[in-house]
């Protein structure tokens, strides 16, 4: 049974892993077709990850309405809007718009759920604001410096801003926007750079642990 | 004064809310235009590559962003969708995201619509992928094992609009509209591979992710936020959604300035009064 369980599956994730690193570096014929295969089961797979969010997501819920827990009624709207935009979704095709009329599914899309999304980020711009009122001190040189570079951000990257600057102090140095410019051309990407140069050494080397078969945990278990 | 110094820091918030609200909402209905947008280098880039595009070539824009960031989004792909109609530059749209579909949908027809444009002979929808890696990794080699069919069903080689397109190679700028990552993986898997031309629109919150890929030429150029639709606006003449809500963004910023400064002269006030009354 260890076979079943660990071997093969290590041995799986070893020679795709292998293969799919060379196919990237290989350009041929063969290594093309490779890729297709690979991508068509890699579209398989995400459809059983897709009914794997389903299913546990309905099942979740559905606990939470039989033991009546706190806020269960959310779960049976949570059912209800997911039969609503099933439903609907599969009587339109997937379309918005059919027959020059708009459907239930792109009705629902338009009026429902873009206002919706677009409330809750629109929110966090009064939250922003508010915030910046009541917290941002300048207590300290990092906090002083925090301020001035968002500040002269502020300036430089709205026209009033840049207009108010060029009046004040000219256009030496490309005037506010260059100097908006040079702060994220220059220690902004510095850092970025940094942080990006360092994730990607991460993920290289968690992934040839789980290609060499080092890291294991997707195997399940404690080992 | 100490009195109105203590009050006026722990001001209702909801007194705030209503400063914001009147900030953002005066100069949409009073039209209030912004003097002063000055140009920067990532959007002229972005701008010279689609306008060096000869008449017939293509423009495939990728709509990988949901309803929450539109209105930074949106009008960026607006005006390029317009400026490539206008110079009978060929479009192609497509959505890694699935609420992305929608805004794709409405956006190029609408354009097309105002700018007299034929579906399927002058503009294309090819909806929506949902494995964005296997998509991007697969266009190099062909372009119709991802999409088929269009939005419609319609086989896709069947129609005027694809004719000498193959793979991604052959069409003559691709464009991210993305306020997630998906920028990395069309630059990891699809542009830096098989070499084409690939710019980028993204949100401000987003915009120092992507510069790096500016830096090191692997992208075109890139537009920032709405200030970076405002600014293609400019160069294209066109006075479209962006300009419109770069009065707000301005307004909403100075807002956040005023206020920051004010709360902080009104601390140090405070400890001034403090220290002298010692």
């Amino acid at each position: 049974m260890n076979i079943f369980k660990k071997t093969l599956p290590l041995a799986i994730c070893f020679v795709i892993g292998v293969l799919s690193f060379l196919q990237y570096y290989c350009p041929h014929h063969l290594s093309d077709e490779f890729a297709d295969v690979l991508n068509d089961h890699m579209n398989i797979i995400y459809f059983f990850a897709y009914m794997l969010g389903l299913i546990s997501l309905s099942m979740a819920n559905w606990g939470t309405i039989k033991r009546k827990a706190d806020g269960w009624g959310y779960s049976v709207l949570l059912f209800v809007g997911m039969a609503i935009g099933i439903i609907s979704g599969i009587a339109a095709k997937g379309e918005f718009i059919a027959n020059n009329h708009m459907t239930a599914y792109g009705w629902m899309y338009t009026y429902i759920y873009s206002p919706l999304q677009g409330t809750m980020f629109a929110i966090l711009a009064f939250y922003l604001v508010s915030c910046s009122y009541r917290a941002f001190r300048v207590k300290s040189k990092e906090a002083g410096l925090l301020f001035l570079t968002a500040g002269l951000f502020i300036l430089g990257r709205i026209p009033p801003g840049q207009w108010l600057w060029s009046q004040i102090f000219g256009t030496a140095c490309g005037g506010i926007s260059g100097i908006t410019e040079w702060i994220l051309n220059c220690p902004t990407l510095a850092a970025r750079r940094a942080i990006m140069v360092g994730i990607s050494l991460g993920s290289i080397a968690t992934s040839v642990k789980i290609v060499v078969g080092i890291e294991r945990q997707y195997l399940g278990g404690t080992d | 004064m100490k009195d109105i110094i203590a009050k006026l820091l722990k001001i209702d918030r909801r007194i705030i809310f209503l400063l914001t609200s009147l900030a953002i909402l005066i100069p949409i209905v009073f039209y209030i235009q912004m003097p002063g947008l000055q140009v920067t280098e990532s959007t002229k880039s972005v701008y010279n590559a689609l306008d060096s595009l000869p008449e017939g070539s293509t423009l495939l824009m990728s709509f990988d962003f949901d309803p929450s960031t539109k209105p930074e989004l949106y009008p960026m792909a607006d005006v390029m969708c317009r400026h490539a109609f206008k110079k009978n530059i060929k479009v192609l749209a497509m959505a890694f995201t699935a609420p992305g579909v929608a805004i794709a949908e409405d956006l190029i027809t609408k354009d097309a619509v105002e700018m007299h444009k034929e579906y399927g002979k002058d503009y294309v929808f090819l909806g929506y992928q949902p494995n964005y890696v296997s998509a991007l990794t697969e266009f190099g080699n062909d372009f119709y094992s991802v999409y088929p069919t269009d939005s419609r069903g319609t086989n896709l080689q069947s129609l005027p609009v694809m004719q000498g397109i193959r793979t991604i190679k052959d069409i003559g700028l691709v464009m991210d509209y993305t306020a997630a990552s998906y920028l990395d993986a069309w630059v990891a898997y699809s542009s830096d591979r098989y070499g084409f031309k690939l710019g980028a629109g993204t949100t401000a919150v987003n915009e120092p992710s992507c510069l790096p890929y500016v830096q090191s030429h692997q992208i075109v150029g890139l537009l920032g936020a709405l200030r970076g639709g405002a600014e293609y606006e400019s160069l294209l003449h066109y006075n479209g959604l962006a300009t419109k809500g770069m009065a707000s963004v301005s307004m909403g910023h100075f807002l956040i300035l005023a206020l920051i400064i004010l709360a902080n002269l009104m601390v140090l006030a405070q400890k001034f009064m403090k220290e002298e009354e010692k």
